[in-house]
């Protein structure tokens, strides 16, 4: 009686399909699908911003079992591999959606960003027994955070100036001594 | 070299082999770093392999300063190696100088590192970030100032193998500020792959230095071998930390993720071949006696030509063959004659110390 009990608590506390990554799933989209069976879209920041990373989870309706998932990332400015990634797999533009490493049960995109602001383009496709059902996802990025861009290339690159000019003037005085060194193999 | 051996302070001797030591940390944390990037992606700032990383940096820097305040303070004669005052105080011979000015970039970079991550996060797939870029050169600042202790060294077999073992760490530690740079440089060159040029350069420069400065087939060839045993070691540790590293922590791996070692993609695996030829290229010009700086820059370019040939035959980097196969010849060649220069006035640094030592005011 009491293992039934027991039993009937657990039926009720685990949920058939746990939502991924509780706690850090900030904001979902839904993305409709050319066989009625829509895929959300999961994202761990909200508003998007360029260059700032996230993670994505992507859950077709009925579970990624037996279904392989491709996304093209459109650019605002068109590069159809608009997301980089570091470990992904491609087939032409697209890639195939890898499980999301701390949420097996979807699949997921974990540290990446999307590098240009502006509008891009998700372009889902979901094979299943041979049949491909497609559908597309506008997603906006917003400015990205920090100082622009150029300013941070500025400073970075500023201590270097002095730097190449030291070794500029260097080579340039030391050009007698190195046209003097007669080439031989000996020493 | 002459049969009269240089003085050169004890310090200065350690010091070399310590900035060795400091530099192979650095370059196990960089590796480990990629490997753990790539398959399991970054916890926070204060990774291992970060932590490794800094702590090569922090043994460099420290190295340098105790060197030059041991050479400011040493009684009798000042070194012979060639040195700046800074300050009208402190003695500082270049190498630790150099190794000095490197290692605080680095620390000094590595804080806006640490911004950069706050504000955008970890991922660094989009490119180089002006934090990285700042990092990748202030660490190949740390690896001339290695190369330079050692090239004023070469007085005995122990410290030649030194040279060798510093030039095997520097070639595949060299990947990251040149594949930055030329990937700056020649991103606008049509069907080329910027990489490889930056690659093609650094293993170019390298090897022509080392012909440059040692003038003997050996040590060309010694650095094939010294490189087999860096990027072997490194391949073989870095996937087996990441896996370690990743279970201690909870972290799970990518899907994706093969563990395979990235450091025998980072730098091509034939560049031993390379070596050893370049090896044999000189042992033949030196019983022909052919102008050197024709092997210098005859290494260059094959070292170059073997970067194309690797990734063209590997395919993971989008380039026309053809196109990059000519530009990496191209510019191994001219990087080449650079490494050439470049060895000419390092080999004054070990000349110069048998002469009366003397030292320039900064």
């Amino acid at each position: 009686m009491a293992l039934a009990a027991a039993l009937a608590v657990l039926t009720v506390a685990v949920p058939a399909a746990a939502a991924p990554l509780p706690g850090e799933i900030v904001h979902t989209e839904t993305v409709s699908m050319s066989d009625g069976a829509p895929i959300t879209v999961g994202f761990t920041e909200w508003p998007v911003r360029a260059l700032q990373s996230l993670d994505f989870t992507f859950e077709p309706a009925g579970g990624i079992d037996g279904r392989t998932g491709l996304v093209t990332t459109v650019s605002p400015s068109g590069d159809r591999k608009g997301l980089k990634g570091i470990v992904l797999q491609r087939r032409g533009d697209a890639i195939v959606l890898p499980r999301h490493p701390r949420a097996k049960q979807v699949w997921g995109l974990d540290v990446v960003s999307l590098p240009e602001e502006g509008t891009w383009r998700f372009e889902f496709a979901v094979e299943r027994a041979g049949v491909t059902s497609t559908g597309v996802l506008p997603v906006q990025a917003i400015v990205q955070p920090g100082p622009p861009l150029g300013v941070s290339w500025t400073i970075a690159l500023l201590p270097w100036a002095p730097v190449a000019v030291l070794v500029a003037g260097g080579w340039v005085r030391t050009r007698t001594i190195r046209r003097g060194a007669r080439p031989s193999w000996s020493g | 070299m002459s049969s009269e051996l240089p003085h050169i302070p004890r310090r200065e001797v350690t010091g070399a082999w310590v900035l060795l030591l400091g530099y192979a940390t650095l370059l196990t944390g960089m590796v480990w770093d990629g490997q753990w990037h790539g398959d399991v992606g970054p916890d926070d700032f204060w990774t291992a392999p970060h932590l490794l990383l800094y702590a090569g940096t922090g043994i460099i820097g420290i190295t340098c300063l105790t060197v030059v305040l041991l050479s400011t303070w040493a009684r009798g004669a000042a070194t012979s190696t060639p040195s700046v005052t800074v300050w009208r105080t402190f003695r500082a011979p270049w190498p630790f100088l150099v190794g000095g000015l490197g290692a605080s970039g680095n620390l000094l970079y590595a804080g806006s590192d640490l911004w950069w991550h706050e504000v955008y996060g970890f991922d660094i797939a989009a490119g180089a970030t002006p934090s990285h870029f700042g990092l990748g050169l202030s660490i190949q600042v740390e690896i001339f100032a290695m190369i330079m202790a050692f090239a004023v060294l070469r007085r005995t077999r122990a410290e030649r193998w030194g040279l060798a073992l510093a030039i095997g760490l520097a070639t595949l530690g060299s990947t990251s500020a040149f594949g930055m740079v030329s990937e700056m440089i020649f991103e606008w060159l049509p069907g080329v792959a910027p990489r490889v040029l930056g690659l093609g350069a650094a293993a170019a420069l390298i090897l022509s230095l080392v012909i440059g400065l040692t003038r003997s087939w050996h040590w060309p060839a010694a650095t094939g071998l010294t490189f087999v045993l860096v990027q072997g070691g490194l391949s073989l540790f870095a996937p087996a930390a990441t896996r370690w590293y990743a279970e201690a922590i909870g972290q799970p791996m990518r899907d994706y993720a093969a563990n395979m070692p990235q450091a025998l993609i980072g730098f091509p695996v034939t560049y031993p071949l390379v070596a050893l030829l370049a090896g044999g290229m000189t042992a033949w010009a030196v019983r022909r006696a052919v102008n050197p700086v024709r092997i210098a820059v005859a290494a260059g370019a094959l070292a170059g030509l073997n970067t194309a040939l690797f990734y063209g035959v590997l395919g993971i980097l989008e380039m026309n063959l053809v196109v990059t196969l000519v530009a990496a010849t191209a510019l191994g060649a001219g990087t080449g004659w650079l490494g050439w220069q470049c060895a000419v006035m390092l080999r004054r640094f070990s000349e110069r110390g048998l002469s009366v030592p003397r030292a320039v005011t900064a």
